[in-house]
């Protein structure tokens, strides 16, 4: 093999390895929101126990440059007259790798919450902050619910 | 380098980091810094955001380069009026240059650039005054419908092929 030709396989293998691989983003981001949703509903167990909030499964179908058209679930949360919607807005998102919004039905206020990474979690967007994003958690999602309802 | 090729550099640069976002955008969103503007936005509204911000940064760039010839012009203008003041012996010609170069900031631009008609072709003369058209429709607001297309670069092209065809040091 000449040197040409191998350093054009070279080249071309590199091209190769640094092509983004939409469809596996987009698998995985769908996986992430199902592996979400299943973690909010752990977070609210005893509340869905008690027939407090109840839990509406539901599909949103999202379109996105290089992800193309694709249905992703989503929750409602039905509590004290109110309907709270958990709804994927897109994975590619400035920031972050995935967004959803928590956001009353009745009110319209929403809540953004980030996808950061694998390793950072979820986190929320507060109104007037731009840096140090609260994490997500079962205590802070219930706060968000809290005063989502109020 | 002159100032108004130092700011067609700038220019340069900034088109640059807005092509290097717009990659970045389109490659992976989520490199961008937790404190950008537009955390949190889907990145295709981010792009339109970016693109909308390009084209009103290009509209200042154009009024940049046209201050910059502005200046440019009216000193040599005045050099030249200076020049003619000196060398007149008649009181007369020599008060109604003086007047002339009591107010150079009152001078209608466009009667300037007409002047230079002797040394640069009429029709890169019409040009120039369109892109000040332009330039004037950009500073007062776009309030009116816009006179019509033009871009950073053929601007700096016609400003700097004016002052070549005038003469003057760019």
């Amino acid at each position: 093999m000449s040197e040409l030709s191998e350093y054009l396989k070279e080249k071309e293998q590199e091209q190769v390895n640094q092509e983004v691989h939409w469809n596996k983003v987009r698998d995985e981001w769908i996986q992430t929101v199902g592996n979400f949703l299943v973690l909010i509903k752990s977070w609210l167990a005893d509340e869905i126990q008690d027939g407090l909030i109840q839990i509406e499964e539901c599909t949103e179908v999202i379109d996105e440059e290089h992800l193309g058209s694709y249905s992703v679930s989503s929750l409602k949360l039905h509590a004290i007259g109110k309907v709270l919607s958990l709804r994927p807005v897109g994975r590619l998102i400035i920031g972050a790798q995935g967004r959803v919004d928590l956001e009353s039905q009745s009110s319209g206020e929403r809540i953004i919450l980030l996808y950061l990474s694998a390793e950072e979690g979820w986190v929320y967007l507060p109104n007037n902050e731009r840096v140090n994003y609260p994490k997500l958690s079962q205590s802070v999602f219930k706060e968000l619910i809290k005063g989502l309802l109020s | 380098m002159s100032q108004l090729q130092e700011a067609y550099n700038w220019h340069l640069i900034a088109k640059e980091n807005h092509k290097t976002i717009l990659r970045i955008l389109d490659k992976d969103p989520s490199l961008f810094p937790g404190d950008a503007i537009y955390i949190g936005y889907p990145a295709a509204h981010a792009k339109e955001m970016l693109l909308t911000a390009f084209q009103e940064y290009q509209d200042l760039s154009i009024i940049s380069f046209v201050s910059i010839f502005e200046r440019i012009v009216l000193d040599n203008l005045l050099t030249v009026a200076s020049n003619c003041k000196a060398g007149e012996q008649d009181a007369f010609s020599r008060a109604t240059v003086e007047y002339a170069l009591r107010n150079p900031e009152r001078w209608h631009f466009n009667d300037i650039l007409d002047l230079y008609k002797t040394l640069v072709p009429a029709a890169l003369v019409g040009e120039i005054k369109q892109i000040y058209q332009y330039r004037n429709w950009v500073a007062h607001g776009k309030n009116s419908p816009k006179p019509y297309s033009i871009d950073p670069k053929s601007v700096y092209q016609r400003l700097a092929e004016f002052l070549n065809e005038a003469d003057i040091a760019l």
